[in-house]
């Protein structure tokens, strides 16, 4: 068997080291020709890590990321509700998770060694491409997912529902809060607060400019009822 | 946070005066549990992604 994944985003990639751990051929493809840092971080959800880790990308994973320890939740004015301990939990610093221009999150470029994902170089790839410039085929992340394969694999499902909130993403350059290593969420079901740290400055530079030392790149979402 | 929000929207000196620490451990635990991210579960579960 050979599986053909759309998208080498943080799903198709994991998909295909799935399938190439359970001894079946995969083939990435890509749309995008270079991978870019969009600026955002992501934080990985303890099963995203864990399947990572069963992977044999836990070193690398460490290596570009810091681990949450705790998750706090808070009021809007920022008290307290509750805070506890996390496991397999990560947030992930922006230059090595380049993004799409749709705004579908990349990993490296630098893939594991010994893996059966391949660039998508060749005519397959100038074939995908042709048949986005005609609108018949897309990746499977993006604005509008269900106007790509999905639409046409499955044209019967419709639209996606939409839950009417709007997610906005920034990585400021701040001073470290609490221990460096809290992921905070402030706010109500209307309006949502999030905050992580994901990288620290005294290993990284943004526009080869040297950070403070000591202080950190929280990542910062807002949902909004619209 | 809604429950919170719903019982002091203008906010609150001490949690615990508004929810209980009972409660409140047992919404944490609850929604773990739902999750699958307790740290049992998470840990004795078998991979998604390997065999």
């Amino acid at each position: 068997m050979r599986v053909i994944v759309i998208g080498g985003g943080i799903g198709g990639l994991t998909a295909a080291l799935s399938l190439h751990a359970a001894g079946i051929e995969a083939e990435v493809f890509e749309a995008v020709p270079d991978l870019k840092p969009l600026g955002v971080g992501i934080n990985l959800l303890p099963h995203a890590v864990r399947e990572l880790t069963e992977l044999g990308l836990g070193d690398a994973l460490a290596g570009i990321s810091i681990a949450t320890e705790k998750l706090m939740y808070a009021k809007r004015f920022g008290q307290e509700i509750w805070a506890s301990p996390v496991a397999w939990r990560r947030a992930i610093s922006s230059p090595s998770t380049p993004c799409t221009a749709s705004g579908s999150v990349r990993t490296s470029p630098s893939r594991p060694q010994g893996r059966a994902v391949r660039p998508t170089r060749g005519r397959r790839d100038c074939q995908l491409r042709r048949r986005q410039r005609h609108g018949r085929c897309r990746g499977r992340g993006g604005r509008h997912p269900f106007s790509g394969p999905q639409t046409q694999l499955f044209p019967c499902e419709g639209p996606p529902k939409w839950n009417n909130r709007v997610l906005w993403r920034g990585v400021p350059d701040a001073a470290p809060y609490l221990d460096e290593r809290t992921m905070v969420v402030a706010g109500h079901q209307d309006q949502k607060f999030v905050c992580y740290p994901i990288r620290r400055s005294h290993d990284a530079k943004l526009n080869g400019a040297p950070r403070r030392r000591g202080s950190c790149w929280p990542t910062v979402a807002m949902v909004q009822s619209r | 946070m809604q429950l919170a929000e719903n019982r002091a929207p203008d906010g609150f000196d001490d949690v615990t005066a508004i929810i209980s620490r009972a409660e409140l451990e047992e919404i944490a635990a609850s929604y773990k549990r739902m999750a699958g991210s307790d740290k049992e579960t998470l840990n004795t579960r078998a991979s998604l992604s390997v065999g």
